[in-house]
């Protein structure tokens, strides 16, 4: 990755955030392969430089995918190789940007294939134009447009613990090339095979951890999308065929436990994992909000890079007065369900509560009904939410866990 | 009985306590199943709020809508804070927000009915509670509390006198015995009891009324059972009447328990429909002429959601007091030149209502509705407390009974002489 192509990727996430996306850097495509000697198991189709994902006011999903290259060179090949991408992640945009002008044809070719083309000039204007609701320029959401703090949260899962290592591929390469409705599981499986591994008092693994539940709300968000298609008025029976992938594959599941079953002549067990009544609980809440998803996704993308950058991100300063609390509350919720599901330590609880709506006072029957009561809260008793709005954006973080830059 | 069962019964103890005197002694016997009943109240209003910001703007709601006295509503939070249903920020011991996860889909009750478990409620509480689970499947003799309840002899007369000063349970009284029964059931008129309990018997009309309950929409039949003929006829219950093949009319008796007081009042038209809708399925399924309707339940799911039912022979003669109630209108037969017809609802709220009241009534699950707040005063949670403070002052100035029937009832007996001297 040249610094040329991030500082246009950087330009790029500025506008996509500014019109209310949640975004992500480079995003590797990769598809398994039939496993051969001295060679890895997979091959890896192409990369995107920056993925935007927003939810318009209907709840639909909605992307926008970005080619960021500082070389104006074969840029009419690019284009066609961009309509493919676009075509992959049913993108609503897609745009070429460039640090200066192409030549008239592959302009004219971007054009009629229905591609954005953007300059270092243009993204500028665009930029200024797309200032919204929580801009791109409030202190706590610099870092997502830092290269250093970039470089930070990138080298955490670059260097992460050799056995996190299923969870970080799955997270950067197979989570995108699943079938949508799988990652549901997946998610919920990954984070469960490396539960003892997580810890809960590095903030790495916390940054790791929001970037899971970033990508759970997209998944949910798809899942809603779904919903509101088919069984709009019944979230949970539409959750439940879109979990398993339709009605035929729920027939199949079930003729599958129901054969198991009478081989092994063992009662019939249900084809739901024992988290999907939460995962219900907790995709009823967020499907009464539809832009939710979205802002779940924002905010455990600062919370991310701060966290990966040293900082304790309390999102009711860092938005800067655009916090919205209910989707703060969405967030803890969501991460509950990952940790509750997945068997995570519960110490990962704490944090996530002080990030998305503040600690909670010190006191006795509030500990024992969460089940923290054997983890610390550093601030505990120390931040209401007046104290909160108060302090600076973020708070500098306590030294907790080894940091892979030091 | 489960733990689900416990805590839908705390909630209805709940409610009949919300009429009686907040000083009153007896309070203080049933305080578990109170505040356990006080905590599905308050679920029921914070249910998909997700963040009270305002816990002012909570105590002045839940007191004026619930009852619920600011002095308790820690605790009664603390309830759900231990089954896992809120979190409460508090600085020092001042409580500054709730946040609010209690569960859509799951059941609240059965988590309600272990915290009330876990409360180590007195006997007589437990004994209260199992008389009002009992009552929501009909009336039953006084004497059979011991016998078939398993109330302790020495907390009889106690539990009789706390059931009627709480409201949770009524009384028909006779020569012949004393049968209880509770005021959630929709009889028609109850006082009327009386002379069926001193013709059959506290006992039989009890049985009787108890087979009901157990299957809405019970066939009568007035030669093999005189007593609920009896019981239709004295407009005990009610029991919309459809004719059967031969064109003779058959009433079919219906016993409703109905946690939410409106049905019986402003929403009865809701209820009425209900019933009426349950006698047609049912003579359908008991009646129907060429072909039963073998699944009742499924009928009235398809009567919802598809546009018509197929047309069947005998659907003029089974549905027509739906037709005359403007429930259903009947489309013409699909087939050229036919003369069946085809039931279809017409979709108003109050026949969308009375079609899911049905539905759960024939499967015999518990109507919940009723039991959560509305949409608009939940709606009052999200203001700052300044702004509902006019509630609070409707709210006081409307008339509130804090006198149980049983000392009205006593208070008129004094008046008229017949008092103790």
């Amino acid at each position: 990755m040249s610094e040329f192509d991030l500082g246009l990727k950087i330009a790029s996430r500025r506008i996509a955030w500014n019109q209310g996306y949640a975004t992500r850097l480079n995003v590797p495509l990769r598809s398994y392969v039939e496993q051969q000697r001295g060679r890895p198991g997979y091959e890896e189709y192409t990369d995107l430089d920056v993925l935007a994902v927003a939810t318009v006011p209907s709840g639909r999903v909605v992307t926008q995918i970005f080619d960021c290259k500082s070389s104006t060179n074969r840029t009419t090949e690019r284009a066609f190789w961009l309509k493919g991408v676009s075509e992959y992640f049913e993108s609503s945009e897609s745009w070429m940007v460039r640090p200066t002008g192409i030549t008239n044809a592959a302009r004219q070719l971007a054009g009629e294939l229905n591609l954005g083309f953007m300059t270092n000039e243009d993204l500028e204007v665009v930029g200024k134009i797309a200032e919204r609701d929580v801009p791109a320029s409030t202190p706590g959401i610099e870092r997502l447009f830092d290269p250093e703090a970039i470089e930070k949260l990138r080298a955490i899962k670059v260097g992460a613990d050799k056995r996190l290592r299923s969870l970080i591929d799955y997270c950067s390469y197979d989570y995108w090339v699943y079938s949508p409705e799988r990652n549901l599981s997946q998610m919920v499986a990954h984070l469960n095979g490396v539960a003892s591994v997580l810890d809960a008092k590095s903030p790495q693994h916390h940054a790791i951890f929001l970037d899971c539940i970033w990508l759970y709300a997209h998944a949910l968000a798809r899942a809603s999308d779904y919903s509101r298609h088919t069984h709009a008025s019944e979230p949970n029976a539409a959750l439940r065929e879109y979990f398993h992938g339709g009605q035929v594959a729920i027939r199949e599941k079930q003729a599958r436990v129901d054969q198991l079953a009478k081989a092994s002549k063992q009662a019939t067990p249900g084809i739901e994992p024992e988290y999907f009544p939460l995962l219900i609980e907790v995709f009823a809440r967020m499907y009464v909000v539809p832009n939710s998803f979205v802002t779940v996704m924002r905010y455990s993308e600062v919370a991310a890079i701060n966290l990966a950058n040293s900082r304790r991100p309390y999102l009711s300063s860092a938005l800067n007065g655009q916090y919205d609390v209910v989707a703060a509350k969405l967030l803890y919720d969501l991460g509950g369900f990952l940790i509750g599901s997945a068997r995570l330590t519960p110490g990962f609880r704490p944090l996530l509560r002080e990030i998305a709506l503040g600690s909670r006072s010190v006191d006795a029957t509030a500990q024992v009904a969460s089940g923290t009561a054997e983890v610390s809260t550093p601030s505990a008793g120390a931040v209401s939410g007046k104290h909160r709005e108060d302090s600076p954006d973020t708070e500098p973080q306590q030294p907790e866990g080894k940091d892979p830059e030091s | 009985m489960d733990h689900f069962a416990e805590g839908l019964r705390c909630q209805d103890v709940t409610l009949g306590l919300r009429e009686v005197d907040p000083r009153s002694a007896e309070l203080r016997l049933v305080q578990n199943t109170h505040l356990v009943g006080m905590a599905a109240d308050l679920a029921g209003l914070i249910r998909g709020r997700n963040v009270i910001e305002s816990y002012e703007a909570l105590e002045i709601v839940a007191s004026e809508t619930l009852d619920i006295p600011a002095m308790v509503l820690p605790q009664t939070l603390e309830v759900l804070e231990l089954a896992g249903f809120v979190e409460v920020d508090r600085t020092g011991s001042e409580i500054t927000r709730v946040i609010e996860t209690v569960p859509i889909y799951q059941s609240l009750y059965s988590s309600l009915g272990t915290a009330w478990r876990d409360r180590s409620p007195r006997q007589i509480e437990e004994e209260l509670v199992v008389v009002v689970d009992r009552l929501s499947r009909g009336p039953i003799p006084v004497e059979e509390l011991t016998s078939d309840l398993g109330v302790d002899k020495s907390d009889v007369d106690r539990l009789y006198r706390l059931g009627l000063e709480t409201s949770v349970f009524q009384t028909i009284e006779t020569i012949d015995g004393s049968l209880l029964y509770s005021p959630y059931m929709a009889f028609e008129h109850p006082q009327a009891m009386y002379n069926a309990v001193v013709d059959h018997g506290s006992g039989a009309l009890a049985d009787a009324l108890h087979r009901v309950a157990g299957y809405q929409g019970y066939p009568v039949d007035a030669l093999n059972d005189p007593i609920l003929a009896e019981a239709i006829s004295r407009g005990i219950i009610s029991a919309p009447a459809v004719a059967l093949p031969d064109q003779t009319l058959l009433s079919f008796a219906t016993l409703p328990y109905a946690y939410d007081r409106s049905l019986t009042r402003d929403r009865k038209p809701v209820l009425d429909k209900a019933l009426a809708i349950i006698a047609c399925v049912r003579c359908g399924q008991h009646f129907g002429g060429a072909t039963n309707a073998r699944d009742v339940a499924w009928v009235l799911s398809a009567l919802r959601d598809r546009e018509y039912l197929q047309p069947h022979s005998s659907h003029q003669r089974q549905y027509k007091l739906l037709r005359d109630n403007g429930v259903i209108q009947f489309l013409p037969d699909s087939m050229p030149g036919g003369s069946w017809v085809r039931p279809s609802l017409i979709q108003t709220d109050e026949n969308l209502q009375a079609i899911d009241l049905a539905i759960s009534l024939v499967s015999g699950e518990e109507i919940l509705s009723g039991r959560e707040s509305e949409d608009g005063i939940k709606g009052l949670l999200g203001l700052d407390a300044k702004a509902i403070k006019p509630l609070q002052v409707t709210a006081r100035s409307n008339t509130r009974s804090q006198v149980s029937e049983l000392e009205i009832g006593r208070a008129f007996t004094a008046l008229v002489g017949q008092g103790e001297l």
